[in-house]
């Protein structure tokens, strides 16, 4: 390849970008070389410590002819990359790479500045008792996060690049002979069948290889945490790994996942266990109770007793809307205050939690707006929902609490158990990657159940019996 | 598309068409606890015991009893339930009736229209105890006003429950086996009396 086009048209680049650097030096012999950094990108000391520091070295070149042999023995860099083409020379200076381009040989160094927060706390899931690294927007960074955990050779890593501006690297983590093989094979199908103009987030790559389901309870887990990531990496799933993103794809999950959490796995397993059954009780809580309380109210009052009829008549008497309107204003002032406290910058978040305290607890059961009795029900089933961190899950049980009450509110009781027939058909019908949703319970795996479903038994010895993860 | 079109259409039509026919609001309803039946020339005298919900307000105690009389009168039993209405500004809501009391004459006679009222019914009333008084009259009896409870009616209801299990003197028939019983052959009921034993009011059987 003719170098002097190349520089040319790189030359020509410059003038619309600035920070790329073109560095010419004279070598003895008259020979020439270049040196190409994209200066944003790239860490300047290790450009001058380790590649300009060689290069003005001149004694090392007196009596050399051959530079490629020099080049490549010499410069102290571990990642070294021969160029043949021009787009190659793009590909590399947008990665953080040094470009050496000479007559004979073109080639690249990698120079990575470190652009990237450290790896913190994450804000999202935080952690009480195990380990709190988690993942940031470094692609390399996580890998290594995860093989720090995983130190065994049958960690397989698949490179993909995505996107046409982007042009983001996308790598799919397995564990060969525990992960299926068909389920990787229709993995990597789906992303390189990917075709798009960039991704910004791994939510985008999860929205494009979702399974048409029809149903609004993820498929596809993103998690922040790489002590979560490794146990389900031997567990048999698949992570895929964004570059530039702090969520990790989780390929398949299943209904049960919603319901754990890295923190059981480092507590006494009876109360890990405790611990899970009141999340699958919050879960119909959060849904069900506020369609239940408006069905008694609204349709069927037979149910109640006298003393309770009484106590909700008493309140109802006061607010001057029907029962429905009542429930879903403050089912909706709720959320206004819920997306209002995760926007606001912790200088101002005091200010939003008394606010909502005040109006929605004293003020307006004062004013005789609401009742007591709906502020406690909303409340409760509001505060149930959070008890899920993923918000995926937490936007499903929205829409069927919302489902929920408008059928109990018309049809009362019958509607009420149509909802949750509705509920439960929706869930059966559910494959993840074509494993049922709720897996190990239905279909009834026993070993698996017992071991790291509901309930946590203690962790044994025993070898990992994979069989329902090969599908259905 | 088609289905979805489809789906839209039959849940319209559903609410457009049923509608939400059974709602009523809770506040709109008055609680019927107990229910007087007499008789006297050819008319029914009907006495209905409310309970009298008002805005639970904190400031202090209120004074003011806790469940309302009214009377009806008219040539059946159903007329004058529903005369009732010309008086009260909330619907009577019948399935927490607790007691039914009915005047000697009626047993007497023919209590077909009573029975064929509570019992074809759509809200459930077939629990209210069945009781008879002689010498006081039914209005009487519910407007006395009691120890213990604030709803008279719920005294004399838990009264006899407690009776009937720790004493064993006392036979509780409820509506449904009043029924029951005039339908087989060979069983009679047996009522429980009910009166007025004292200016206090006290009620013994």
């Amino acid at each position: 390849m003719n170098i002097n086009i190349e520089i040319k048209k790189l030359y020509s680049l410059k003038e619309n970008m600035p920070d790329l650097v073109i560095r010419e030096i004279n070598l003895p012999r008259r020979q020439k070389v270049y040196i190409l950094v994209i200066q944003t990108l790239t860490s300047e000391d290790k450009v001058n410590d380790f590649i300009l520091k060689y290069f003005s070295n001149k004694d090392l070149f007196k009596n050399k002819t051959n530079i490629k042999k020099s080049i490549s023995e010499f410069i102290p860099a571990i990642n070294f990359h021969e160029i043949n083409n021009y787009d190659e020379i793009l590909n590399y200076l947008f990665n953080g790479f040094t470009v050496v381009l000479s007559n004979k040989f073109n080639a690249s160094f990698e120079t990575k500045a470190l652009i990237d927060r450290a790896v913190s706390e994450s804000s999202s899931e935080p952690s009480v008792r195990g380990p709190k690294d988690s993942f940031n927007e470094n692609y390399q960074t996580n890998i290594g996060l995860i093989r720090r955990r995983i130190k065994d050779e049958n960690l397989y890593l698949k490179e993909i690049v995505l996107g046409k501006k982007s042009k983001t690297r996308i790598g799919i983590m397995y564990m060969n002979g525990i992960a299926s093989d068909d389920l990787i094979h229709e993995v990597c199908e789906k992303i390189n069948n990917i075709n798009i103009e960039y991704i910004l987030d791994s939510y985008t790559i999860k929205e494009l290889i979702k399974k048409e389901n029809k149903t609004l309870f993820p498929t596809i887990a993103s998690k922040e945490k790489p002590d979560e990531i490794s146990v389900a990496l031997l567990n048999g799933k698949i992570a895929i790994i964004v570059e530039n993103s702090p969520n990790v794809l989780l390929i398949p999950t299943l209904f049960i996942d919603s319901f754990k959490n890295s923190e059981d796995y480092y507590e006494k397993s009876f109360y890990a266990s405790f611990i899970r059954i009141i999340r699958v009780f919050a879960f119909f809580l959060a849904i069900f109770l506020p369609g239940f309380y408006l069905a008694l109210i609204t349709i069927d009052q037979q149910v109640l007793s006298s003393d309770l009829f009484i106590n909700f008549a008493s309140q109802s008497v006061a607010v001057p809307f029907p029962s429905v309107i009542e429930a879903i204003l403050l089912t909706l002032t709720f959320e206004i205050l819920y997306e209002g406290d995760s926007r606001t910058p912790t200088s101002r978040g005091a200010s939003i939690s008394i606010l909502g305290a005040l109006i929605l607890g004293d003020a307006a059961v004062n004013a005789g707006l609401v009742s007591p009795i709906m502020v406690i029900i909303i409340s409760i089933s509001s505060i149930c929902s959070l008890l899920f961190i993923f918000v995926d899950f937490q936007g499903a049980i929205r829409f069927w609490r919302y489902l929920c009450m408008i059928l109990s509110s018309s049809f009362g009781l019958i509607g009420f158990i149509v909802s949750f027939t509705l509920l439960l058909i929706n869930i059966c019908s559910i494959k993840s990657f074509g494993i049922p949703y709720l897996v190990p319970y239905i279909p009834f795996y026993k070993k698996e159940a017992l071991k790291d479903g509901i309930i946590r038994q203690e962790s044994s010895t025993s070898k990992i019996d994979k069989d329902y993860m090969k599908g259905a | 598309m088609r289905k979805l079109k489809a789906f839209i259409l039959i849940t319209f039509f559903i609410f457009i068409l049923t509608g939400c026919e059974t709602h009523k609001e809770i506040s709109d309803l008055g609680m019927v606890s107990a229910i007087g039946i007499e008789k006297k020339d050819n008319k029914y005298f009907i006495s209905v015991q409310v309970a009298n919900i008002k805005k639970s307000t904190n400031m202090g105690t209120d004074n003011s009893s806790k469940v309302i009389l009214y009377t009806g009168s008219g040539d059946t039993s159903f007329e004058a339930i529903r005369k009732v209405s010309t008086k009260s500004s909330k619907k009577l809501y019948f399935p927490h009736i607790k007691l039914i009391i009915l005047s000697d004459e009626i047993i007497n006679e023919n209590p077909k229209q009573i029975i064929d009222f509570f019992s074809r019914d759509n809200e459930g009333n077939m629990n209210a105890y069945i009781l008879v008084s002689n010498d006081y009259t039914p209005y009487e009896i519910l407007s006395t006003i009691t120890a213990f409870e604030d709803v008279p009616a719920e005294y004399i209801y838990n009264s006899l429950t407690l009776s009937e299990a720790n004493y064993g003197n006392t036979h509780i028939l409820t509506f449904e086996d009043y029924v029951n019983s005039l339908i087989k052959p060979g069983i009679d009921p047996v009522f429980t009396k009910v009166s007025l034993s004292s200016e206090n009011g006290e009620r013994k059987h």
